[in-house]
């Protein structure tokens, strides 16, 4: 089973996250030609995932809905959503001269996020993180296919 | 109907306005895919009325609702955005 070991610092985990355009669909490719990764923590506590405006630029992402979302403070605010793949890369392997990347992910709406003053650019909900196996051991967070 | 925001904004005011008592108890869970502030056509799969509506409309001239969708939650701290 293809599984990456993230370790766990300041009780965060921090990965990568590979996002592309849902179009055109492509059996063969369906994470897109050419997916753009971007900065991500995993974020138990977020029902779903959602993306700066540095990733809806990079993408040239166009709105598709509205979310409503509710912060920890009971504040709540809408926002806007677009369809996304968003995908975890498992594990990354030496293959006829170049790196294969193997990513796992799935077709979401994803919401819009304030820019990080860390720099984050994906928060990982829940929406995402239920497709795959997960453990959290020793200071390292184990996500698997 | 050009502006892509103001086509989701406006969708989703006439759902929450004309739509969601009804379909919350028709079809929750369901996606409704919407046009002009009207509703399309009820989809089970969130996949098919993003397609329909990209093959029918075009991005950016129609949108999706989540029928009974609560809100979302956030866990991390992050800036409210306004």
């Amino acid at each position: 089973m293809p599984t990456i070991a993230v370790e766990i610092s300041d009780n965060e985990i921090r990965h990568v996250a590979d996002v592309a355009l849902p179009d055109p669909p492509d059996p063969y490719h369906p994470f897109g030609l050419s997916p753009i990764r971007f900065s991500a923590i995993v974020d138990t506590g977020s029902t779903h995932t959602g993306v700066t405006q540095k990733v809806v630029d990079a993408l040239n992402a166009v709105q598709v809905g509205v979310a409503t979302v509710s912060y920890a403070g009971n504040e709540t605010v809408r926002t806007p959503t677009y369809k996304m793949l968003v995908g975890i890369p498992i594990i990354e392997t030496e293959d006829h001269g170049g790196t294969r990347t193997y990513v796992r992910g799935e077709s979401l709406m994803v919401e819009l996020i304030p820019d990080q003053e860390d720099g984050t650019d994906i928060i990982l909900g829940i929406d995402l993180l239920q497709s795959f196996h997960i453990t959290m051991y020793e200071s390292q967070c184990i996500i698997s296919n | 109907m050009g502006d892509t925001l103001n086509q989701a904004e406006a969708n989703y005011e006439a759902y929450l306005a004309l739509h969601k008592d009804r379909l919350e108890n028709e079809r929750p869970g369901a996606v409704a895919l919407m046009h002009d502030e009207e509703i399309v056509e009820v989809y089970d799969d969130e996949d098919d009325a993003y397609k329909h509506g990209c093959d029918t409309y075009g991005l950016g001239s129609f949108s999706l609702v989540r029928i009974g969708e609560q809100p979302h939650r956030r866990g991390r701290r992050l800036k409210v955005l306004t």
